[in-house]
């Protein structure tokens, strides 16, 4: 099963400390002096966005929904999160879907050749778009305590912390710490 | 024809729906991070300044339909109040010396920096969000302004409370935490976007908070099973490492092996078997 798609490669771009499975960086997106066009026309991806646990080394088209078909396996008993599963390469994977917070919606962007002849100017347009993802872990359950779930609790952060405030609501708050 | 025909190195994001009114073009802009004052990428779109974080597993690649690419990235577009922004670029403005509150500018004077256009694309927005941390004077047509240090300290109040009142509804982990170390991190993730000096140590001062509870609490808490938010935060360091998420998860039972084998050596077994 998919032996077209070259090797699996777990060596991560950098090495973090250990006991960590995930990071995260600010800022350096290497999308310097670009435009981003988000646009909500582009193919509907939604049910058939999955993060996988290994490194595939391949990109581009592959056959993958004729290979790759998770199946409901009910609610888990813990959290209550729909659970799925699948098998890649003979391991058994299970997973559940997030669907993205109200007000937010995910792109696929591919960058496009620079019109001018700045070669650090790009585009990137939208050529999909989603509303869920399904996650997927190899040894264990999927759990609210999961990175990607912990992702997601920044988008709630963000709201609280960057909301912008206004002098009238600023002196009409009743600021108690 | 089908959406992956052309696809060239593709990203997925995550970000704010663009919705009917606007028409979602973007524009990359380079500013200073608040905290660090290294060049930071931000997005500008439809009127609102976001800022890009990426998320990324040790492992990991997409299926996106029947495309699959190997970077597992996920980028992470959320709104970011120009204030945090302006901040520094504001104190840095008003020149301020001593005691002496300092001088009243103008905007497009204190939006002109070298070597950072993209402050003046922010003119119209700095204008308006600037006013809740700021004294205004009006000279016939012209604004001048100087940021005011108790309407920021206040401003910051209100950003904790915010926080405050939005982290126990997070997870489990959150919801049982003490009410100060609640605060604490809710003062640590405002910290990310400040400087120590003078905004976090006068947050803290206000607060009753020692400073090196705030800055110090990553490193505490990586050793903690309690996890936070502050790591994820992290800006991205000069060599282009980037800091390490926080697990999260609850330790699990120690399990009698059964044959059972980690997902390292399985899938790289798996390579080899191939070649």
């Amino acid at each position: 099963m998919f032996t077209k798609l070259g090797g699996l490669s777990l060596e991560p771009k950098s090495v973090p400390p250990p006991k960590r499975t995930g990071w995260i960086g600010r800022g350096n997106c290497h999308m310097e002096k670009a435009t981003i066009d988000l646009k909500r026309d582009g193919k509907d991806l939604s049910g058939r966005v999955h993060q996988l646990p290994c490194c595939v080394k391949h990109d581009g088209p592959a056959s993958v929904s004729h290979y790759f078909k998770p199946k409901h396996k009910g609610v888990g008993e813990d959290e209550g999160l729909p659970l799925q599963e699948a098998h890649f390469r003979g391991r058994l994977l299970q997973g559940t879907t997030l669907p993205l917070p109200h007000g937010y919606s995910g792109f696929v962007l591919s960058k496009s050749s620079p019109p001018t002849s700045d070669e650090n100017s790009h585009s990137w347009d939208t050529k999909a778009t989603f509303q869920d993802i399904t996650y997927w872990n190899h040894d264990y359950s999927p759990s609210q305590n999961d990175e990607l779930f912990r992702a997601f609790h920044w988008l709630t952060v963000a709201k609280a912390l960057h909301n912008p405030v206004t002098p009238e609501e600023l002196a009409s708050s009743s600021v108690t710490l | 024809m089908s959406w992956c025909d052309s696809v060239q190195e593709p990203r997925i994001l995550v970000a704010p729906d663009p919705g009917t009114d606007g028409n979602g073009l973007g524009q990359m802009i380079s500013l200073r991070h608040p905290k660090s004052g290294n060049a930071t990428q931000y997005l500008f779109v439809n009127g609102m300044l976001q800022e890009l974080q990426w998320f990324k597993n040790l492992y990991g690649s997409w299926f996106l339909g029947d495309y699959i690419t190997e970077d597992g990235r996920m980028y992470l577009s959320t709104p970011i109040d120009p204030v945090f922004i302006m901040l520094p670029i504001f104190e840095e403005a008003r020149m301020k010396k001593g005691d002496d509150l300092g001088r009243f500018r103008q905007l497009d004077e204190i939006l002109f920096i070298d070597g950072y256009p993209g402050y003046m694309q922010l003119m119209s927005v700095v204008e308006n969000c600037m006013l809740v941390v700021s004294e205004v004077k009006e000279i016939g047509s012209s604004k001048f302004f100087r940021l005011d240090d108790s309407k920021v300290l206040r401003w910051l109040c209100y950003k904790v409370c915010q926080l405050k009142q939005t982290l126990p509804k997070l997870d489990k982990n959150y919801a049982v935490q003490s009410e100060k170390d609640t605060l604490i991190d809710a003062v640590s993730i405002l910290g990310e976007y400040l400087k120590e000096k003078p905004w976090l140590q006068l947050l803290c001062d206000h607060l009753k908070l020692n400073i090196l509870e705030v800055t110090g609490k990553a490193q505490v808490n990586a050793e903690e099973s309690n996890p936070g938010l502050r790591n994820e935060l992290q800006e991205q360091s000069n060599d282009k490492k980037a800091t390490t998420a926080k697990k999260g998860r609850q330790a699990k039972k120690v399990k009698l092996e059964t044959e059972s084998h980690n997902i390292k050596d399985m899938f790289s077994r798996a390579s080899r078997k191939k070649n």
